[in-house]
């Protein structure tokens, strides 16, 4: 009740924001400069110039060209995001050559800029623009605009060229069978990884979303498979995001997510482009976002933290194993320091006599409870963890091996902690990486299982248990059960387990559009 | 935003009846005392009975297949006539459901949490139920599949683990046992666990195609839940044989009792975890269901509004309720199984017979006119 108060109120202030920002970005395109281009190429360069700042990377190269140079021209370009090699060849060089004797006719003014896309400007990328806003777009993406004087139309010619890092192996998704490949930061190159994998029927639809930014969003879904219901409720939503600059494709899963106050996440993501080809493919929509390596899905299904990509790529047995195990480690990930808890201190009679002589020889002399002793070593598991990510690799991996021997080892001998406890956080560490797209969540609810047990035991967990299972069978991904897949059904050849892919005959239901024939013979033949 | 379909499937009903029958497992000490090494056979002859019982409700189901009990009630008994039928039912409903959060609060007492209060481990409890119900039934009945199959596995675990206990002796003579013991045994089975099934009559109009093998639904449930009870029985009778009356969970006594090479001893734990999951989804599922009683009584548009007092109201009956387990099984043994059959079955029956009724003289007057 108090979240959903607090959600309005905050949603409140947030609608009269962006209602503000709306009416100033209205003004600025209400301004004249973006209405039309004058024609006259000097006060055209001026207004440009006039809106785009003096910027020091931004080039506009005035020149003569035409059999007696009486035509004046000038291409504008961002250095540093063309290739200049590319503008030199396929556009001055050929302009420089230009005699126009057989096509320039003074009383067809207009014909000049046909005449110049046509038979002068050597690439396969080239278009007509009258809206100044649109041209000035244009460069700043990349692409270099070219103007004549006389003419109220430019010329965009694609010449993006910027440094952009190679497709690597993937840092968050390791695998050792399968494709290696992963997305970058460059959108051009992601939409491409995406149509080598799926050639018939995938559509790519671009958006701009950022105020300032200017971020291309891209949409890739496969035309009969996708959910025409979902798809166009994403789309508005997307249409709906009011932000001044979109850094990372995170800001989207902000923006999309329906459930901001719930611990688990309802929009996924990946950097494989073999992973995000076979969710488009069960019917989830991926959203690309210029800038960042990880491409969204949509909607998400709880199940799809416990699969990755080698599953498909293994034996079906193997691949099974694998995501029991998997299942497992999620659950000694939140319980395991919670139920060392709840035996030491409410059920001992519940551990074997052998052992239990062996945790209390191990316990004795030591200062704190099981969950003050619980907690400290957590809580140092979690400094060292952050520390680790942060620094430099070299250092940080020096840093994760002296907090966890050194460390471990001297609050033992120090008898701060007891050995058991030790033991059980380093198990508890280990298997939070074994799902990592649920890392995040399971810290958060370790630490509540464990505050549950110090209080009620075994019947605390069991409690924290039961708030996670409505938690997740409550939380829906546009309208798509979360839960979907976990609980028997039909789609159960792939979700504990993992059937050989011949059986997996459908796609899921509740993803899947009017082509949900996956595998086999289709509705029309 | 997309919402979530808030009907359910018809599976999610079927496991939901399974497991549901399946939570009142702790209550086999009801008939066991009573049926001795008979109460397996009783327990069949129940569900028997029970299939034979059970035909007005799936006909009122297909008859009305989108209203549910109260609705139906008053269609059929008129305004006033239905909304004191829906009270008795609304009470039936309350009363259970905070009998059954008593058995949870004496069960936790007595085997997990013997240091702490009822009231406390109970209070946790309801505000999750509340919760729950809040979110609607599709969260209610969505775990109740992932319920039934970890029950059924922890169950043939100990099946599996405490064969070398189990004395089949125990069980003969087969029907060494007074008739009319035998029929109070099986009366307390068949309105114990089986009949219960009357809260579904609340959330059928809330399951897609019902009207479509609803009777299928219904019995598949019902068995499911039917044969995990059996199981039970079988597993504390032959472990236990006759010394079986003197526990109130004889279950859990069975479990102390396995240990497997010094390693795996006090796998009663697993018993603990299995009732808890099951009542936990029983509790949640009768809230849900007086919840929208009492919504539909007082008219209340949004059930969601009154979830928190509902739960508070189940809470402070169930604290006053039998102080003494011994009184509750006593209870359960005599008191119950008489009061349940009139609401559980008898009044489902006299509905549908007034409905037939109703409609045969509605179907003559027309044709006279």
């Amino acid at each position: 009740m108090l979240f959903k108060a607090l959600n309005r109120h905050i949603k409140k202030i947030i609608s009269s924001k962006e209602i503000k920002a709306e009416n100033e970005w209205e003004k600025q395109n209400s301004c004249p400069i973006y209405s039309e281009l004058i024609g006259v190429l000097d006060e055209d360069l001026n207004k440009i110039r006039g809106i785009v700042g003096t910027s020091l990377d931004i080039k506009v190269t005035t020149f003569n060209f035409g059999e007696n140079s009486e035509l004046n021209g000038a291409v504008i370009f961002v250095d540093g995001l063309v290739n200049q090699e590319l503008i030199a060849q396929s556009i001055l060089q050929p302009l420089k050559l230009f005699k126009g004797n057989e096509i320039y006719m003074p009383s067809k003014p207009c014909d000049v800029v046909e005449a110049v896309r046509n038979c002068v400007i050597c690439s396969a990328d080239v278009v007509y623009e009258e809206s100044p806003a649109k041209l000035i777009n244009a460069f700043m993406s990349g692409d270099t605009v070219f103007l004549i004087d006389g003419f109220k139309r430019g010329l965009i010619i694609s010449t993006r060229g910027w440094d952009k890092r190679g497709v690597t192996e993937p840092q968050s998704e390791s695998v050792i069978r399968g494709p290696r490949e992963c997305f970058t930061e460059n959108f051009r190159t992601n939409t491409a990884l995406l149509r080598r994998r799926i050639k018939s029927s995938l559509i790519i639809e671009h958006m701009v979303i950022g105020r300032k930014s200017q971020t291309s969003v891209a949409l890739a879904y496969v035309d009969g498979v996708v959910n025409p219901e979902i798809l166009n409720e994403l789309k508005s939503q997307l249409e709906d995001i009011s932000i001044d600059a979109l850094i990372d494709s995170s800001y989207i899963q902000s923006y999309i997510d329906h459930n901001p106050f719930s611990l688990f996440a309802t929009v996924n993501y990946t950097e494989k482009p073999d992973v995000a080809s076979a969710r488009i493919l069960e019917g989830r929509i991926a959203i690309i976002t210029d800038g960042s390596p990880f491409v969204l899905t949509v909607p998400m299904l709880f199940i799809e933290s416990f699969q990755t990509a080698e599953d498909y790529y293994v034996r079906p047995s193997y691949a099974t194993a694998l995501r029991i195990l998997r299942f497992i480690s999620f659950m000694i990930a939140i319980f395991a320091p919670a139920i060392y808890i709840s035996l030491t201190t409410f059920h001992q009679e519940l551990i074997p006599t052998k052992l239990l002589f062996t945790l209390a020889e191990a316990k004795e002399g030591t200062p704190f409870t099981a969950f003050i002793e619980s907690f400290i070593m957590v809580f140092a598991f979690e400094i060292l963890r952050e520390a680790g990510l942060r620094l430099p690799r070299p250092v940080g991996q020096a840093i994760s091996i002296v907090g966890a021997l050194v460390m471990g080892e001297a609050a033992v001998s120090a008898g701060i902690v007891g050995a058991p406890v030790v033991i059980t956080v380093a198990i508890t560490a280990v298997a939070g990486f074994v799902v990592p797209s649920q890392t995040d969540v399971v810290t958060i609810l370790r630490i509540i299982s464990m505050v549950f047990s110090a209080f009620l035991g075994g019947y605390g967990f069991t409690l924290v248990f039961f708030a996670i299972l409505i938690d997740l069978a409550s939380l829906t991904s546009f309208g798509v059960p979360y839960f979907e897949g976990l609980i028997p059904a039909r789609n159960v050849q792939d979700s504990y387990i993992r059937m050989p892919i011949w059986t997996m005959k459908t796609r899921p239901k509740s993803l899947s559009g009017v082509d949900d024939i996956r595998r086999g013979k289709t509705k029309n033949n | 935003m997309l919402k979530q379909s808030r009907t359910i499937s018809k599976m999610q009903m079927l496991f939901s009846i399974a497991c549901f029958i399946q939570a009142s497992m702790l209550l086999t000490s009801f008939f066991t005392p009573v049926g001795g090494s008979s109460s397996w056979l009783a327990v069949i002859s129940s569900y028997l009975v029970f299939a034979v019982f059970t035909i007005p409700l799936i006909m009122l189901i297909k008859n009305f297949p989108d209203k549910n009990l109260f609705q139906i009630n008053a269609i059929v008994f008129g305004k006033v006539g239905g909304k004191i039928v829906s009270a008795i039912y609304l009470i039936f409903f309350w009363t259970l459901s905070s009998l059954n959060t008593k058995d949870i609060g004496v069960f936790l007492q007595q085997t997990v949490m013997t240091k702490t209060p009822t009231y406390v481990t109970i209070f946790f409890l309801m505000f999750l139920c509340a919760w729950a119900t809040r979110k609607g039934l599709s969260v209610v009945t969505r775990y109740a599949s992932f319920f039934f199959g970890v029950s059924m596995i922890i169950m043939i675990f100990s099946f599996i683990f405490s064969y070398n206990l189990m004395d089949f002796s125990y069980f003969l003579p087969i029907l060494d046992i007074e008739p009319i013991r035998f029929i109070q045994t099986t009366n307390v089975s068949l309105n114990i666990p089986l009949g219960e099934i009357i809260f579904f009559l609340m959330i059928h109009p809330e399951v897609r195609d019902i009207n479509k093998n609803s009777g299928k639904v219904v019995y598949i449930g019902s068995f499911m839940g039917m044969l995990n009870i059996l199981l039970v029985v079988i597993h504390d009778t032959a472990i236990l044989g006759e010394a079986g009356k003197l526990f109130t969970i004889p279950t859990f006594e069975t479990l102390r009792m396995i240990s497997i090479g010094d390693v795996l001893s006090r796998v009663e734990i697993l018993f603990a975890i299995m009732l808890m999951l099951l009542l936990f989804f029983k509790i949640s599922f009768m809230v849900y269901v007086t919840t929208i009683s009492i919504a539909e009584i007082l008219e209340i548009k949004d059930y969601r509004r009154i979830a928190f007092i509902t739960a508070a109201l189940v809470y402070i009956s169930s604290y006053i309720q039998f102080n003494d387990s011994y009184i509750h099984a006593e209870f359960g043994i005599t008191v119950a199984p008489l009061i349940w059959t009139f609401i559980e079955f008898f009044l489902p029956f006299l509905t549908l017979m007034i409905f037939i009724v109703k409609q045969k003289y509605k179907k003559g007057s027309e044709q006279t006119a």
